[in-house]
């Protein structure tokens, strides 16, 4: 097991490396430099001038090692458009982004799984149908239309949730409103996962259901809950969680685009800003984070394997 | 200009919408060089100021209060928080008092005097002296420090804290538009905080952006990155504590969500394309106004461009253009009529330097063809001119996401297409736009716009070697009148020097000037005294809004 770890973590740093070269070398190559040299008040020597200040002269490898160097000594450098340490507006921004996507993982596992159940147990049934209709439609919406949709019905038409942020700006701080900045945001990231994981859950448990073990658990008088939730959707759940872990790769990703709908404060986008302006730093440092949770999650998936499923081994 | 007298009691049930829609547009320009909002002044007096409430205002990216750096979120910030010597006004843009009482300019033109209103102290109670004004421009003017301001102050030669209430300002040379330029964006900044500090543009004193320190109405409240900025009332504010608690700036990337957002009530203001109208129409709880401001919008060609400058760097060719370009049709398909005609960088709002007869091209593609058959361009056998076996054939470029911009281009493209140049338009992603258009120069010719200062000395757009002059334009002609201008300080004199120079500038056409857009705002019915000048200059004037409970 302690072999195991280590192992990973050394495949995890190896990684790490490699994604902060590609992301360094495609920001650079993306054409444009950073928005706070191109100030129209600005010379084209006075340019010059704060690109020789802020490094970008130098030759492309030694400006990286040269990040890399400041990584390994904890230091992400400072954000070139708010001149602050880029650790610490990702740390303020992380915990808004961990919250939208927990919420959206919660919603789409619980809806997902719950939904999956019961289409495969009433297969072919008008309620089969329908889930199966809403997940296609679910998987194909894009998120950014979705999010315009929801805001038009539910914002600017009804006028029943807010439209934007994460709180109301100069109102007192309440839970009542966190929850309705929270709602549209979280419903629009957890769709798409909510529909593969319906789908996934249901031909699973199609699969299970129709195990032997199942009719001895019948047999001996399991009532039907306890058959379906019990042993069925215990046996069921490893491809299940195989695709949630999966999913969370891209809940990180793609919350981006539904941070941007909502303006919600987290760090996707903070990362569509600094790659809109340049901020090389800034983008360095979220590429970072943002991989660091990715492969931390695979990892944790593949211990929660342990759990479920005795007869799993690493090595 | 104490109040904005858009609303009253009795007329927001009585115009709808869509009435005041209809009329705005058709309003006569006023004497403010701004579209009158189609409500009746009269009856607003009725209502006395009231104080409390909060102000939301969008602003599109980061907020950095760090005044050298400029950039538009952070002006509309540090227009809450600081004060500048002098400011415009907001009903013609001319220099008016800010912190400066009152100024006077020496015999030879070469040094300024400015005495300083008194009783002036900074957010954390310290007085406000004649240093800080010396420490301040100073900072703005130093290499080191590399600020947007840089430019403007390059003729100051040296500033002098005669004593508390007094500073000496001597220039090299005389510089009749200083007084114009100071009221652009030199915010007063706090010696004792910044002094000693290691600052420029790439580094920002750590400590004073975390909490800046100004005289402005407002002092710094709480500033979440990338969430929001909030400035609460100065109670100590040297023209009285302003009418309201606090200013939200909120960061909304995007322009369709602040439409939704002042529609929603979730902002108290947005600033709407044209395009966009449509989706405010039916909000009841919004007015829209229609401002002038200093924007012009023009296609410019590369006057270095390897292959075609040789040819751009002709007034003929660049007049052909000029009558080739249907500005007219754009203006009415475009900006929805929402803008002016344009004869040179000044709009018509500006009243006082605006020139009426300068020349203006008018469409006109059979002149344009004849003109540049005189040059000697001919028609090839595929219908695109040519000349020494060359044709008249290259890319222009306009940043992405900017419909405005875009359809603009569309129809010069196509405009150009009917005399027989080949121009096709590509959109560029703003920083590689402007990286191309600014840095490399690697441009046939662009279409864009700039915002300048209300000054007609804007030298550094169309002097050789000009910091903005991003066409790499050059004229003898241009380049004297422009120096000539900064020694003539008698007003009657300076307007008659400047209505040549831009006629000349009108008939030379360095970039094809097309139109002046007008820029739309749509208010909350519930915010009055929101000054009625451009969004830009109405923050200056912060201190006189109030929101109605």
């Amino acid at each position: 097991m302690q072999r195991y770890v280590i192992t990973r973590i050394g495949h995890s740093i190896v990684l790490l490396v490699f994604v902060s070269i590609l992301t360094f070398v495609l920001i650079h190559a993306a054409p444009g430099g950073p928005a706070i040299l191109l100030a129209p008040e600005m010379s084209g020597e006075q340019i010059k001038q704060a690109e020789r200040s802020l490094g970008l002269d130098q030759p492309l490898p030694i400006q990286y090692l040269r990040w890399l160097g400041n990584v390994a000594r904890g230091r992400l450098g400072q954000s070139y458009g708010a001149g602050l340490p880029v650790l610490g507006l990702i740390v303020d921004r992380l915990p808004a982004t961990l919250e939208l996507v927990a919420t959206g993982l919660l919603l789409s596992v619980v809806v997902g799984v719950l939904v999956g159940v019961v289409s495969a147990v009433h297969r072919y049934s008008v309620v089969d149908h329908f889930t199966t209709g809403v997940a296609f439609f679910g998987m194909s919406v894009p998120v950014f239309w979705l999010g315009i949709m929801l805001i038009i019905v539910f914002s600017t038409s009804l006028h029943l949730l807010p439209s934007a942020g994460a709180y109301s700006l100069g109102a007192p701080a309440s839970v009542g409103d966190r929850l309705a900045h929270l709602a549209l945001p979280a419903v629009v990231l957890a769709t798409a996962n909510l529909a593969q994981i319906a789908r996934y859950t249901r031909s699973s448990m199609l699969e299970v259901l129709n195990a032997e073990f199942l009719r001895t658990a019948r047999a001996k008088g399991a009532s039907a809950r306890t058959v379906i939730y019990h042993h069925a959707l215990r046996n069921a759940l490893i491809p299940i969680v195989t695709v949630v872990a999966l999913a969370i790769p891209r809940l990180v990703g793609g919350v981006a685009i539904t941070e941007s709908v909502f303006a919600w404060p987290g760090m996707g986008q903070l990362a569509v800003d600094s790659a809109l302006q340049r901020d090389y730093p800034m983008i360095m440092g979220v590429t970072l984070v943002v991989s660091m949770v990715v492969v931390l999650t695979n990892f944790l998936t593949d211990l929660s394997y342990l759990i479920l499923d005795p007869r799993v081994e690493l090595g | 200009m104490s109040g904005d007298r858009r609303t009253s009691a009795q007329t927001r049930g009585a115009l709808s919408r869509r009435a005041l829609l209809r009329l705005v547009p058709g309003a006569a320009v006023g004497a403010a060089g701004v579209l009158r909002p189609a409500t009746p002044a009269a009856s607003a007096a009725s209502a006395a100021p009231r104080r409390g409430g909060t102000f939301k205002i969008p602003v599109t990216a980061n907020v950095t209060p760090w005044p050298p750096i400029g950039l538009i979120q952070n002006l509309m910030v540090n227009k809450s928080l600081f004060n500048g010597l002098v400011r415009y006004s907001p009903v013609d843009w001319t220099p008016q008092p800010d912190l400066a009482e009152t100024w006077e300019i020496s015999k030879d033109g070469l040094t300024w005097t400015f005495h300083l209103r008194k009783g002036v102290v900074w957010h954390d109670g310290r007085p406000f002296t004649a240093a800080d004004v010396k420490f301040s421009l100073d900072l703005y003017a130093d290499p080191k420090v590399n600020s947007i301001l840089q430019g403007n102050l390059e003729p100051v030669a040296g500033v002098e804290a005669v004593n508390p209430t007094t500073v000496k300002v001597v220039t090299k040379q005389p510089y009749s538009s200083f007084i114009e330029l100071l009221c652009y964006l030199t915010f007063m900044m706090p010696k004792h905080l910044l002094v000693g500090q290691e600052f420029s543009r790439t580094k920002f004193p750590d400590s004073f952006i975390r909490h800046p320190v100004g005289t402005g109405p407002f002092k710094f409240g709480e500033h979440i990155v990338g969430d929001h900025f909030t400035v609460v009332a100065n109670e100590r504010y040297h023209e009285g504590r302003p009418y309201l608690d606090s200013v939200i700036y909120k960061v909304v990337r995007d322009l369709n969500s602040t439409v939704v957002q002042v529609k929603t009530g979730e902002l108290d203001i947005a600033f709407p394309t044209v395009a966009q109208l449509p989706a405010l129409e039916s909000a009841s709880n919004l007015y829209i106004i229609e401002r002038g401001l200093m924007d012009y919008r023009f296609l410019g060609p590369n006057h270095t461009d390897p292959k075609l400058g040789k040819w751009f760097r002709d007034k003929r060719v660049r007049q052909a253009l000029a009558y080739a370009i249907n500005a007219k049709g754009i203006i009415g398909q475009v900006a929805k009529g929402r803008a002016d005609r344009s004869n040179g960088p000044l709009p018509p709002a500006l009243k006082a330097w605006y020139v009426k007869g300068a020349p203006i091209f008018e469409y006109d593609p059979e002149k344009a063809k004849r003109m540049l058959g005189e040059v000697g361009f001919k028609a090839g056998p595929d219908g695109v001119l040519a000349k020494d076996g060359e044709k008249f054939s290259f890319a222009f470029f306009s940043d992405q996401g900017q419909p405005e911009r875009e359809q603009t281009s569309l129809i010069v493209q196509q405009n150009l297409k009917d005399i027989g140049i080949d121009a096709q338009f590509q959109t560029l992603e703003f920083n590689n736009f402007m990286q191309r258009e600014r840095v490399t120069k690697e441009f046939s010719a662009v279409c864009f716009y700039y915002v300048t200062p209300a000054t007609p000395d804007l030298h550094s757009y169309w002097q050789t070697g000009g910091s903005t002059n991003e066409w790499s334009y050059s004229n003898p002609e241009v380049d004297r009148m422009f120096r000539d201008g900064l020694g003539i300080f008698d007003p009657e004199k300076r307007r008659e020097h400047y209505r040549k120079l831009y006629t000349l500038l009108a008939e030379e056409q360095p970039v094809v000037y097309i139109y002046h857009p007008h820029e739309l705002q749509a208010v909350s019915k519930k915010v009055r005294g929101w000054a009625r000048t451009d969004y830009r200059d109405a923050l200056l004037y912060l201190n006189q809004v109030w929101v109605e409970g």
